[in-house]
């Protein structure tokens, strides 16, 4: 089927039309490593998320270096790397949305 | 549960489905997508590792789309959103792993409500004691749905996040004391608050670490804890003179040692100028029996 019937059955967005939004990527564990490092970090030898200009270990909102299979979410704030933790993320709550309490 | 039909057919368009964000125009296969579940998204991620969900927070509409077709204009607006400082919760892209995508909207949801027990203090709080607290009441909440797994998730999570500390205040919170320090301690104190702020702050976050401390002569029974061990931790307790030692208990199991650690305890109670107390609440939804035992050091003995 070309792109004008896929344009039949189905809303063809793009993405300017949604970055303004309230959105959630949702990614599996290897498409969370791809996209992290089309936003810049890298992954060292031993599966840390690194600054790929000074080979500094990312840490993750509990101060501790966090491993791609770790990584539960990335929050702005900025750039606030959360684990696969509800406590990680709860922590992230209180401490960049106080205002809002 | 396998993909519906209709997704099939979009997942069989791989690369020609390029940058756009795909959503279907069919009501039903709109709602399908909709209600797509992790199962659902694992299988699609399976399929075809390219197709990606987007999940827009406000209308509940899902879109799918190629991650790797995304344009590097795309990828660098995302990259400076992620940049700025934010205090607000509008408009923000997040980033999701679809294993933790349920349990940070569930927990999210929950966090948002107002919380009786801790309503009055929780603008005054820390960021971390906002977290375990609130951490805490969404505990109570799963226990009292008999979602027992999810609850004891939730407690190892604030083990790992918070340490020792954390657990402790948490089971704190769970057995009432910091509703009733709440309710009758700071009924009066809170009042003030608005009119000294800051001091309050200060006061009321010291209050919980005082009680995070001793929180070593709060004793919630469980395996291993032995009879000898307790009772020998207490009997130093009361020589030591601490004003208050309370053992909490849940389940026959648990009961029954800390029947024994009473009735270990009781032989130096009066020598040592101490009260015992105990209490036996009715059986409670969770069909969990429990047992308190409290040693309350008397005024003006020894």
């Amino acid at each position: 089927m070309e792109m004008k019937e896929l344009g039949k059955k189905y809303n063809l967005l793009g993405w300017e039309e949604i970055l303004d939004k309230n959105i959630n990527i949702i990614l599996n564990n290897e498409q969370m490593e791809l996209l992290v490092k089309k936003m810049g970090c890298a992954i060292d030898v031993e599966g840390f998320i690194i600054d790929p200009a000074t080979k500094e270990r990312k840490h993750s909102i509990d101060s501790a270096e966090i491993n791609i299979k770790e990584l539960g979410a990335i929050m702005p704030g900025s750039t606030v790397f959360i684990k696969k933790n509800i406590a990680s993320f709860s922590q992230y709550l209180a401490e960049y949305y106080e205002k809002s309490q | 549960m396998p993909l519906p039909g209709w997704l099939q057919i979009v997942l069989s368009y791989g690369k020609k489905i390029g940058s756009w964000l795909l959503n279907p125009k069919n009501e039903k296969d709109n709602r399908s997508l909709k209600n797509i579940d992790c199962k659902q998204i694992n299988i699609l991620s399976k399929t075809n590792v390219n197709i990606i969900v987007i999940n827009d927070r406000d209308s509940g509409n899902n879109y799918l789309c190629d991650i790797n077709a995304i344009p590097k204009s795309v990828i660098d607006k995302i990259t400076k959103h992620y940049e700025l400082e934010r205090d607000d919760r509008k408009n923000q892209i997040r980033i999701v792993n679809r294993e933790f995508q349920n349990g940070l909207l569930d927990y999210e949801k929950y966090y948002d409500k107002k919380v009786a027990s801790i309503d009055k203090i929780f603008m005054y709080l820390d960021p971390e004691y906002k977290s375990i607290l609130k951490l805490s009441a969404y505990v109570e909440s799963l226990l009292s749905k008999a979602q027992h797994n999810e609850a004891q998730k939730v407690k190892e999570d604030i083990g790992l996040q918070y340490g020792s500390n954390g657990r402790k205040l948490c089971n704190l919170y769970l057995q009432g004391y910091i509703s009733s320090m709440v309710d009758s301690y700071l009924k009066d104190l809170t009042s003030i608050a608005k009119f000294k702020e800051s001091s309050f702050k200060v006061y009321i976050n010291n209050l919980i670490r005082q009680i995070i401390q001793y929180s070593e002569w709060i004793f919630f029974i469980n395996n291993p804890y032995k009879v000898k061990e307790v009772s020998v931790k207490i009997l130093e307790g009361m020589q030591k003179g601490i004003l208050y030692i309370a053992l909490h208990s849940a389940g026959y199991k648990n009961i029954k040692t800390t029947e024994k650690i009473a009735e270990e305890v009781s032989k130096q109670v009066a020598k040592c100028g101490y009260e015992l107390k105990q209490d036996r609440p009715p059986i409670t939804d969770s069909l969990c029996p429990t047992y308190n035992v409290f040693l309350i050091k008397q005024k003006n003995k020894q």
